[in-house]
């Protein structure tokens, strides 16, 4: 079976488990795919722990490093956008957001949908705009 | 004021990131070649360096913008940006060369870290966005990787465990691993055996008080100094007035003698410092390391 991509599991996810906490839902899906804490440990060569797999199941631990995120997501085939969403890394951003922001002209946090590195945070009219020049350069390719 | 430390992570981060360096250097077959070729760690990354300039008038002409400005002040704020889905890297054409070799890799990084192409795959085609934290902290994972690619690993460091310690060996290094000298000296210092730290100034700008003035940029410190000195207040600038601004190279000079300074620990006790300066177009760098504990001498820092 040739193996998903994040953006097929993405749509199929987001219904899903929505109320669940990351804990409860790492907890149901490591159940699902009948696998024990032990044999999670393994499956990721040990760079997840049994011990520290419990913590973040009993939500003792709720922000793990992005790349234990994408470990489990990878071991448990789960959207690992889903899973980052739940940890509160990702958000969908609302149109109201970005105009409050440019209204207020104050200093914007950094800016995350772009991959840069920045002297100044971008603002999320400078992120989109730069996103679709980069879109632009890529058609004329 | 001084910038954010743009280097902590957690020591699980740390690690992680040190095996994908490995493996992209593996890959390219670049361990103990020095300075890292580049150009192979970006090739078998798959990631390919753009010619054209994202501030080039011509190609900003022909993209079709409703807000022609906001894309001329995102393309003067940013030095690099990675196109994830075409991997391909654009850098600012007007930067020091010196600085290019560490941009590379840094654009490279965000390419590469698995858990970071596959979230900005995500955020660059929908309405999402990452928390300023995780951003930050992806910008922090990307700098690492870039040093420990540069750097290899602890190689930098066991060589410069054989220089006579002193701001020529960074300098010296910097060339070997083809690194920018602000880079070396900030990884001999993060990574040397011995208390000692460095001030990153700000060139000097004319003051009418004082002559001149040089901003605090940051202050880096090897893991002995922190325990042994803990966390110093440092002011935001230093003027000739003061021990660490009379260390500042005069005007055409690139280097200054070696001074004494005071510097009091955890437990209150002053400990007489060595100073040296050096400084390159960009900044200032005033080395500082412990010498002996004395009992009276002057203070400049207070934990």
């Amino acid at each position: 079976m040739p193996k998903k991509t994040i953006k097929s599991r993405v749509s199929a996810a987001k219904d899903n488990d929505s109320t669940l906490t990351l804990g409860q839902f790492l907890a149901k899906t490591r159940t699902e795919k009948q696998m024990t804490l032990r044999q999670v440990e393994d499956a990721t060569d040990k760079e997840i722990s049994n011990g520290y797999l419990s913590q973040l199941e009993n939500d003792k631990i709720t922000k793990p490093s992005p790349h234990v995120l994408h470990t489990l997501a990878e071991v448990y085939d789960v959207a690992y956008d889903q899973l980052m969403q739940k940890a509160g890394y990702i958000t969908t951003r609302s149109p109201e957001s970005s105009i409050k922001q440019s209204s207020k002209q104050s200093k914007p946090q950094q800016h995350g949908r772009a991959a840069t590195f920045a002297e100044e945070a971008l603002t999320e009219q400078e992120e989109d705009q730069l996103l679709e020049y980069l879109a632009f350069l890529r058609s004329r390719k | 004021m001084p910038k954010p430390d743009d280097s902590a992570l957690s020591e699980r981060q740390r690690q992680r990131i040190r095996q994908e360096a490995f493996k992209a250097l593996t890959q390219a077959d670049a361990i103990g070649v020095f300075p890292t070729p580049i150009d192979r760690i970006m090739a078998v990354s798959k990631v390919e360096l753009a010619r054209e300039d994202l501030a080039d008038e011509t190609l900003l002409r022909s993209f079709r913008s409703r807000a022609k400005g906001a894309i001329k002040r995102a393309v003067e704020k940013i030095r690099g940006v990675v196109d994830i889905v075409a991997r391909i890297v654009y850098l600012d054409q007007a930067l020091h060369k010196a600085q290019l070799p560490f941009l590379k890799l840094h654009e490279t990084a965000h390419a590469v870290l698995p858990w970071q192409k596959d979230l900005y795959a995500v955020t660059e085609d929908c309405g999402m966005t990452l928390d300023p934290e995780i951003a930050e902290a992806f910008e922090r994972e990307a700098s690492n990787f870039a040093t420990e690619v540069m750097f290899q690993g602890d190689a930098f460091q066991s060589e410069a465990a054989d220089y006579k310690f002193g701001i020529r060996a960074p300098l010296g290094l910097a060339k070997t691993y083809g690194s920018s000298v602000y880079m070396a000296v900030r990884r001999y210092v993060s990574t040397h055996h011995r208390a000692c730290g460095v001030l990153v100034l700000e060139m000097p700008e004319v003051d009418q008080e004082f002559g001149f003035r040089c901003e605090l940029r940051r202050f880096v410190s090897s893991p002995s100094f922190d325990t042994q000195f803990g966390s110093l207040y440092w002011p935001g600038f230093f003027t000739p007035s003061d021990e660490v601004g009379a260390a500042v190279p005069a005007t055409g000079k690139r280097m200054s003698g070696i001074r004494k300074i005071g510097l009091v620990d955890r437990n209150g006790a002053t400990h007489e410092c060595v100073a040296e300066a050096f400084t390159t177009t960009k900044q200032v760098f005033i080395l500082i390391h412990s010498q002996k504990t004395l009992t009276t001498t002057r203070v400049i820092a207070i934990m």
